[in-house]
């Protein structure tokens, strides 16, 4: 991915996160955009330097403009994307069904490291209480990272051309 | 050296973990006082997204609009009916000059806070909320440039919202009741001299005390602010859902429903 098609992939998820957000609140949640744009960025891609880094900023500006703290978010974001790296030595990336698997895992994984970071700088809320959404997330991610998916791999899976040899 | 370049994708991570929490701690310290830099980058994305929200918006609503022609032209009746019985209400209701120069100079000499008149409120449009975590934190297109400054109490048609945490020359933060951590003076709604202590609780509900244990409150009773502290008094909170007496505090607990639906606000009041 070059860095300009990386910028502007993440500013559009930047700026989509709570414009959607706002307008469509669907069950008080939605789609995670970053989070699925990073996720499917690392599972696809072999060398997937820029969507970290892009990600990493686009999570430290949402923080700014949303959060109580700055940093949360591209902490949570950052140990999911390490997490992503090793989901990616056990499964076959080329299998739609498995980029979903992966994205529910890490939209809980996310969801708990975010809990934590907040709990730890003094949040009264329980861990219940912050994933009683998640049902909706789990869905709306899926259904955008399978979108992101398809998109993504027509450009940066590589199919063997020895495949049935 | 040589394992850096040969673990590009961990040192990158690492390295961005490790800002992370420089960021973090910073922006704890920093959480006291007003931050330039945060500031600046808040007054930009505020510029960007409005134009953005607005025209989405208007998609939206337009949309929106098509499907529920009829559940809307039953509301637009509906409040036609609801507007005419307010106008005659208020004529009733409607104090006489004297009387109102007689209250104006005792809530004067009682230090009483109240919302004194339409110059005292300006209107503002949410323009970001973060709906995709649990807390309930947003960022409103109006800022010092129209008076409004940290600390301001933020209203809404259902009720009390919560107080503004954090201010820009166009844009001002907006932490609610859930969240807010100080806590809030409630009378009861139907007899004000019962008096309690409301503050946000664990699970997203806001949760509360009365001073008297023998007070007699029931679930469905409405609360409003008190007055005493920084909100004005008289702004509707929630409704009781439980009642519970506590026995080793020897309290009365109160589990109350905040009546502002956060996550579909759009438009919000700050009193000045």
């Amino acid at each position: 991915m070059k860095w300009r098609h990386g910028i502007i992939v993440f500013a559009a998820g930047l700026v989509a996160q709570p414009v959607i957000g706002n307008l469509v609140p669907v069950l008080g949640n939605h789609c995670d955009y970053l989070l699925c744009l990073l996720v499917i960025a690392v599972l696809i891609m072999d060398e997937p330097v820029v969507p970290f880094v892009c990600c990493s900023v686009a999570g430290m500006i949402f923080d700014i403009a949303y959060g109580m703290y700055t940093g949360p978010t591209t902490i949570s974001l950052a140990l999911t994307a390490m997490l992503v790296l090793l989901i990616k030595k056990i499964v076959n990336k080329e299998v739609f069904f498995n980029s979903i698997i992966t994205m529910l895992v890490c939209t809980f994984v996310y969801k708990c490291i975010y809990w934590f970071i907040y709990y730890c700088l003094g949040s009264p809320y329980t861990l219940g209480y912050a994933l009683a959404h998640i049902p909706y997330n789990l869905l709306f991610n899926s259904i955008f990272a399978l979108i992101l998916f398809f998109i993504f791999s027509r450009k940066y899976i590589k199919h063997s051309h020895v495949r049935y040899q | 050296m040589r394992w850096i370049k040969e673990h590009k994708l961990i040192s990158v991570l690492i390295a961005i973990i490790a800002i992370s929490f420089v960021v973090l701690l910073s922006s704890i310290i920093s959480s006291m006082g007003a931050n330039p830099v945060s500031g600046l980058f808040k007054g930009v994305i505020v510029k960007i997204e409005k134009p953005v929200a607005g025209v989405l918006g208007n998609v939206s609503d337009s949309v929106t609009g098509m499907f529920s022609y009829k559940t809307l032209q039953e509301e637009n009746d509906r409040l036609k009916e609801e507007n005419e019985a307010l106008k005659q209400q208020l004529q009733s209701a409607s104090l006489s000059a004297n009387e109102l120069k007689e209250l104006k100079s005792l809530s004067k000499v009682l230090n009483y806070k109240g919302i004194s008149g339409k110059d005292d409120i300006v209107s503002a449009d949410i323009a970001e909320m973060n709906g995709n975590q649990w807390m309930n934190i947003f960022t409103i297109d109006q800022g010092s440039d129209s008076g409004i400054s940290e600390g301001c109490v933020v209203i809404s048609g259902e009720g009390l919202v919560g107080r503004v945490s954090e201010c820009g020359k166009n844009w001002a933060k907006v932490v609610s009741i859930i969240d807010e951590r100080t806590k809030i003076s409630f009378k009861l709604f139907g007899n004000l001299q019962i008096i309690g202590i409301v503050e946000g609780s664990t699970d997203g509900t806001l949760a509360g005390f009365m001073l008297d244990a023998e007070a007699n409150v029931e679930e469905g009773d409405r609360i409003v602010t008190s007055g005493m502290g920084v909100y004005p008094a008289g702004i509707e909170i929630g409704k009781i859902t439980k009642v519970k007496y506590d026995s080793d505090a020897q309290l009365k607990r109160v589990n109350i429903k905040p009546s502002v639906e956060f996550k579909s606000l759009q438009k919000v009041s700050v009193i000045l």
